[in-house]
């Protein structure tokens, strides 16, 4: 359906997408893939706030972003020093007046959308009359329960009007927090099509310094509890005690270059013995030119909702190894056996080396369930069709209308 | 022998019943009540361990090292780039030149005892340096540069200082990565830190309170961090809890947790199915009855230099078992032709652990034969040695050589 003029501006002025930060992350990458998808194929796309800046700051900005910076930002050297001083209540405040004037614009959004569930406070509190909230939840139940407190969390179940779940697991922990099954709407997570730059791709294996023969096994995230790059050393440290004949690389992607985060890896690595066999490459930025030189994607995740890393991957035709929890455990329910993803049970370490072996040692069934997986993704994962149904149901909901769960009306041109 | 009584001026970062805080209280009670030296402690946070430092002498909490002013901070940010950092340091140095102030009053000491290298950073605030100042190193390489920036390493060389080390990999880190030459270090193993034994009422209040009667107690102590691998710990119960379905087992953590891991520690805990078997018991103000509820101990550090806590379980009969991190693999080999006094497990080798822990607790004779020899052995042994004979004639030897040197304006 085409648009016309006075619909564009409309559409262009009555939904407002948020994000609380300009970070690397699963939402943002999300955010970002969506945002580039509505400049190709809206003429009028909707404005965008991002409340703080981070490292996907410039991507965002030159997609059309509006990045408040809260941290730089005067009114917040003023707060941090009101709280410094010993007064949180006032520095809430000025923090909160910040926030509020994002909301007051001329003309008033009728739909708000909130990138993640722990951005979405300051959306709900600010929320213009008359507007609805919709809230992309990629938040398991541990995450709600560490990053929400308990009176915003009631807070938000109550006033957010639409919830569009990540996965199945995230929608569960919705309901079982307060949220109305109704209001949730599940929106398969969906990424870009594969593009990564064959020289940046050969550069990269270049980089390796790989011996004939040597595969590379990966792993890609931020050095933290969550993306779990410990286990990943944990594995790497495994199959060097116990198999130590098979010509692997473990390739971590995503390390700092330097500081603590590091000194903490390589405190490991050395410490385990395997300096020979592991390396820390790489900026998040470049995962999909990484991806492209792995073999086998080890997922160390203790958290991944929707798994984005996988999702690369398996457009990349790489098969993954993870544990069985929340997005992968679904994501290789909808593959089916042998298809790509292998799961084994939380923080088995054991039985994810033996897979790892397993998929290192059998070539052809390696290739084959990387194509399989390859398949489900470009069939059902990439951002034409997920924003394509997520622009479709923040318009319903900006017409005041009730949420349909996602795919079920076309999308609009 | 220098006149007596000296004036020391300790510094302890932190006052926690940790290792380091916990030697510094045992050196200075020592000193306090065998020479009458005169002790004042400079805090760098606050603790429960205060009320006891100020029974040896004054206390000066300035809290240039409170874990919720600088940890926060840094939460606040998930990925904090360059000038995040740089903004992150100027507020540090304008909240440093605030505390100093608090420090002004703190002169005229013979010795300044910086009871870890962390405790460097009081140099930053202290409104003069004590003649002799003595460093005790309880830091290997990693905690050394992740606690000790380089700032305070230059500020802390400048004033000539002595090393207490408390493990021979200590002594080898100072001096072959940071150049301290050998005869400025004196080394001991916290030989003076024998615990007294609980009482076995006591033991079994700690047993009745964690719930349990007859299952096995498969514990470890320590403040819940990296370095000391709680992470893992957990992962090794999920293994032996897998191997052992039917064996009554119970897995307990004893020390400090910050609220922020502790939820990340619990959410492994809760996934693995081991809600029912496992609990982080918090810091005990008596931690010999829990040790002695104990019947495995496990060392899951990623790095610890000499464990006191290990030295504590061992007095009690409790078997070790731990990974190659530092001290306790030096002291397991001082067991002789016997074999090792300490099961020591490759480092990160969590299913290797599992499994030793599985032998202890399928095997009670080897438990408690183990365990009873590596009491013998720090009783005939390490405990017997008294070294803190050794710091207080370092202390004395380095005031004597600075009460030697010409001090500026003296006259050749």
């Amino acid at each position: 359906m085409k648009l016309n003029l006075l619909a564009r501006v409309g559409t262009r002025r009555s939904i407002l997408l948020t994000a609380p930060a300009a970070n690397r992350d699963d939402s943002t990458a999300s955010l970002l893939s969506f945002m580039r998808w509505t400049n190709r194929r809206l003429k009028s796309p909707p404005r965008v706030v991002v409340l703080s800046g981070g490292k996907m700051q410039a991507e965002l900005v030159e997609a059309g972003a509006r990045v408040i910076d809260v941290p730089r930002s005067p009114l917040r050297f003023v707060e941090r020093s009101i709280r410094r001083l010993g007064y949180p209540r006032i520095a809430r405040l000025t923090q909160r007046a910040l926030h509020a004037s994002i909301f007051l614009q001329p003309l008033q959004p009728r739909c708000v959308y909130a990138s993640t569930v722990h951005g979405a406070g300051p959306a709900l509190r600010h929320l213009p009359s008359g507007a609805r909230l919709v809230v992309h939840a990629y938040e398991t139940g541990d995450m709600l329960d560490q990053f929400i407190d308990p009176p915003m969390m009631r807070r938000l179940a109550g006033g957010v009007h639409v919830w569009v779940a990540a996965s199945d697991s995230v929608a569960e922990a919705l309901t079982e927090r307060g949220v109305d099954p109704d209001r949730i709407v599940r929106c398969n997570p969906f990424i870009d099509p594969p593009s990564a730059d064959a020289l940046k791709v050969q550069a990269a294996v270049g980089s390796l310094g790989l011996r004939p023969g040597e595969m590379v096994v990966g792993g890609i995230g931020h050095s933290d509890w969550r993306d779990a790059p410990d286990l990943f050393l944990r594995v790497a440290a495994m199959m060097r005690r116990r198999h130590p004949e098979l010509p692997i690389k473990f390739v971590w992607v995503g390390a700092p270059e330097d500081g603590p985060t590091r000194w903490i890896l390589e405190h490991d690595i050395r410490h385990a013995e395997i300096s020979d066999r592991v390396m820390l490459v790489g900026d998040l930025a470049d995962s999909e030119v990484w991806l492209s030189t792995f073999d086998i994607l080890c997922l160390t995740s203790r958290v991944d909702p929707p798994p984005p890393a996988a999702l690369q991957a398996g457009s990349l035709g790489v098969p993954v190894v993870g544990f069985a929890q929340s997005g992968l455990a679904e994501l290789a329910a909808e593959a089916g056996v042998g298809n790509g993803i292998e799961t084994v049970d939380y923080l088995d370490i054991e039985e994810m080396c033996a897979r790892i072996v397993h998929l290192a040692t059998h070539e052809t069934e390696r290739i084959s369930a990387g194509a399989e997986f390859r398949e489900l993704v470009l069939e059902s994962h990439l951002t034409d069709e997920g924003a394509a149904a997520l622009w479709d149901l923040l318009e319903r909901t900006a017409r005041g209308e009730p949420p349909l769960p996602i795919g079920a009306s076309a999308a609009t041109d | 022998m220098p006149d007596r009584p000296l004036r020391i001026l300790l510094v302890t970062h932190e006052s926690i019943r940790n290792g380091a805080p916990m030697v510094a209280l045992q050196v200075m009670r020592w000193l306090r009540s065998e020479r009458d030296d005169e002790i004042e402690v400079l805090a760098l946070s606050d603790g429960p361990l205060i009320p006891d430092f100020a029974e040896i002498g004054p206390v000066h909490l300035v809290p240039l090292l409170d874990p919720d002013e600088v940890i926060v901070a840094w939460r606040d940010e998930s990925e904090p780039d360059r000038s995040t950092i740089a903004r992150f340091e100027a507020e540090e140095l304008v909240r440093t030149e605030g505390l100093r102030p608090m420090a002004s009053h703190l002169t005229g000491f013979d010795v300044l005892y910086l009871n870890s290298a962390t405790s460097a950073r009081a140099l930053r605030i202290l409104p003069e340096v004590p003649p002799v100042v003595i460093s005790h190193i309880h830091e290997l390489e990693s905690s050394f540069n992740y606690w000790f920036p380089a700032d305070d390493r230059e500020l802390l060389f400048e004033h000539d200082p002595s090393f207490v080390v408390v493990s021979e990999r200590v002594g080898r880190n100072l001096t072959e990565n940071h150049g301290i030459e050998r005869d400025r270090i004196v080394l001991s193993r916290n030989e003076f830190s024998q615990p007294d034994p609980p009482s076995p009422a006591a033991v079994r209040r700690v047993r009745e309170q964690i719930g349990v009667t007859d299952d096995v107690v498969i514990g470890a102590m320590g403040s819940a961090e990296w370095r000391k691998g709680p992470d893992l710990f957990v992962q090794m119960a999920a293994v032996v809890a897998r191997r052992l379905p039917d064996v009554a087992l119970r897995f307990i953590w004893v020390g400090r947790t910050d609220e922020w891991f502790l939820r990340q520690y619990q959410t492994d805990v809760a996934r693995l199915g081991l809600s029912d078997q496992f609990s982080f018991v918090g810091e005990q103000s008596e931690p010999a009855p829990w040790l002695g509820a104990m019947d495995v101990f496990c060392l899951t550090s990623r790095e610890d230099p000499f464990p006191l806590v290990c030295l504590e379980a061992g007095s009690l009969g409790v078997p070790i078992v731990a990974f190659d991190n530092g001290g306790m693999t030096e002291l397991a080999h001082e067991g002789g032709p016997d074999g090792p006094l300490i099961e020591i497990i490759d480092y990160l080798d969590v299913e290797a652990m599992a499994n030793a822990v599985v032998a202890r607790v399928t095997d009670g004779d080897l438990r408690r034969r183990e365990g009873q020899r590596l009491q013998r052995w720090l009783e005939g042994n390490l405990f017997a040695t008294g070294a803190v004979d050794r710091i207080a004639d370092l202390i004395d030897e380095r005031v004597d050589a600075a009460r030697a040197r010409p001090r500026s304006g003296d006259r050749p």
